[in-house]
């Protein structure tokens, strides 16, 4: 297995300059996820006009996995209808988990494909899309999920 | 001890592999697989209730690993040893059935910050967050002995201490604070000797401790198997932990009278299998010598941090004047997790994450730290490899 197919050049640029990395004062939604088992930690935090992400951000600290995760993540849902991300959000749970799976809303997070031969990375790649799930999820949440 | 290696089916399995995590668990010799083998193959029976031939002799032999033990710590008997699952039972069964009888309301439970979790969490169980008191650790990560001492009072009367900490690799000064203990309250001591017993040779005579806990699997014996060491006069007064068979004298249904320790902490059929495997793991430690094992893995730590100071990214978390051959380190700009796997491709096999020590991983300001860890098996090849993959690290994500 190489190296490379896990670690795309664009997921090393990515953690290294992530993108949207930041706080987003005027946000309308937000969770924090977590994966105790590495200590993997974000806040995803979201502005929301009707239904379309006006924008969004991140901020925490994690693997290069996580953050380049979170970086594309947040560049491509912007602009995007609630019903639109969670099709994208679907498309690359199945990306990174299934052998086959449908990729044409994906865009640059086929980067992402290489994931899937380390079980133990998935849950890198998956927290900050667990997050965004549970932040445009029901207003009950506490707003914090784990991986673990 | 090069030819060592050729004992451990693992590395036949495996050539390449460069296994630097016996903090986690050891790799385990030809001896104590074959033992466990013959075991079951030929002498299988349970212990304790058999009339028959097998059953006595299966009997006779987890005694005698019994005996054995009680030989390589220096406990005063053979009914101060417990077989128990590993180190994490021992030290359930201490809070449950000593703590939960003993302490009162205005009593307190020493810590240190170094602990595992599971040296904290099974006290949270017992007393409240204002009787649990907790020793703080100096930056280098040896305890703060002044800080101790203040919090050690005569409200104090439980202490749990790790010999060892399976992160900083720091070895705590048991005997000199079991002496202020003694001197100060009327504390019971436990020390968690997970870390310990494959590395060193431990009196718990001589060190005073009350009680004393490690893992079968941690010192090249099986995972399942672990023993709880107690002064027999503390023993004899504690409540049973758990209930069923084997830990009785007479049972009917009105009222039952439980056995004298061991037995009464050892409720239904042990891990004979594993008892077996545990023995042949002391035998093995014994015929390489505690001497020999610490030179040995002291040399190739010696090395490895030469090595390590020699690259700058890296950051060394625990730098004790006395350590056991274990160091945390983190890389700069590349999260521990990333290291690990990037290793892996080097065969090189090294923990990451927060060892099961999160309070400390707050304390030191770092999510998770890579952890490499030394066993008898290793070699001089294996920290050359180790280190040069983790440069290969230091230059993927440059």
């Amino acid at each position: 297995m190489s190296l490379n197919k896990l670690y795309q050049d664009m997921i090393l640029e990515h953690n290294k300059n992530p993108r949207n990395f930041k706080t987003l004062s005027d946000h309308t939604h937000y969770s924090h996820g977590h994966n105790p088992l590495c200590g993997d930690d974000y806040i995803v935090m979201i502005k929301l006009e009707e239904d379309v992400i006006e924008d969004i951000t991140f901020v925490g600290e994690g693997c290069a996995i996580s953050k380049a995760s979170g970086s594309l993540m947040t560049q491509i849902l912007r602009g995007k209808t609630i019903n639109e991300v969670m099709k994208i959000k679907d498309q690359f749970i199945d990306l990174v988990t299934k052998d086959e799976s449908e990729k044409d809303l994906l865009g640059k997070l086929i980067v992402f494909e290489g994931v899937k031969q380390y079980p133990i990375r998935v849950k890198c790649a998956a927290l900050v899309w667990r997050a965004l799930e549970d932040a445009l999820g029901n207003n009950n949440s506490k707003h914090l999920v784990s991986t673990e | 001890m090069d030819l060592l290696k050729k004992q451990f089916p693992v590395f036949k399995k495996h050539p390449e592999l460069v296994y630097l995590d016996s903090t986690a668990t050891t790799q385990k010799p030809d001896c104590v697989i074959n033992q466990m083998r013959d075991f079951i193959a030929n002498d299988n029976a349970t212990v304790h209730r058999g009339i028959y031939y097998l059953s006595q002799q299966a009997t006779i032999m987890c005694e005698a690993v019994r005996t054995k033990i009680k030989s390589l710590i220096n406990a005063n008997s053979d009914n101060e040893i417990i077989f128990v699952k590993g180190t994490t039972e021992a030290i359930n069964l201490v809070a449950q059935s000593y703590a939960k009888a003993n302490l009162k309301d205005t009593d307190d439970v020493l810590i240190t910050q170094m602990e595992h979790h599971a040296n904290i969490v099974p006290w949270q169980q017992v007393c409240n967050s204002d009787q649990l008191k907790v020793a703080n650790i100096k930056q280098n990560g040896e305890l703060d002995l002044d800080d101790f001492k203040a919090k050690c009072t005569k409200n104090t009367k439980i202490v749990a201490i790790t010999h060892i900490s399976n992160v900083l690799g720091t070895v705590n000064p048991i005997k000199e604070i079991i002496q202020y203990v003694r001197k100060h309250t009327s504390a019971v001591v436990l020390v968690d000797g997970a870390q310990a017993v494959g590395h060193c040779k431990v009196d718990v005579q001589d060190l005073d401790c009350d009680f004393y806990c490690f893992s079968g699997h941690k010192i090249y014996g099986p995972t399942g198997i672990g023993i709880l060491y107690g002064k027999y006069e503390i023993l004899a007064q504690m409540g049973p932990y758990q209930t069923g068979g084997d830990m009785i004298e007479t049972v009917s249904f009105e009222e039952t009278t439980f056995a004298k320790p061991p037995a009464r902490f050892e409720a239904g059929t042990p891990a004979i299998i594993e008892i077996i495997g545990l023995g042949a793991a002391i035998d093995f430690l014994l015929s390489l010598g505690f001497n020999n094992i610490a030179k040995h893995e002291s040399l190739l730590f010696d090395k490895l941090m030469n090595d390590l100071n020699k690259i700058p990214a890296v950051t060394v978390i625990g730098t004790a004047k006395n350590k056991a051959p274990i160091v945390s380190f983190t890389l700069e700009g590349v999260h521990s997790h990333d290291v690990g796997t990037v290793m892996d491709q080097s065969n090189v096999a090294i923990r990451v994450g927060h060892h099961c020590a999160q309070p400390l991983m707050k304390l030191y300001n770092v999510p998770a730290t890579a952890r490499i860890s030394i066993g008898c098996y290793n070699t001089e090849h294996d920290i050359d490899k180790c280190v040069s993959s983790l440069k290969k690290v230091v230059d993927y994500f440059k």
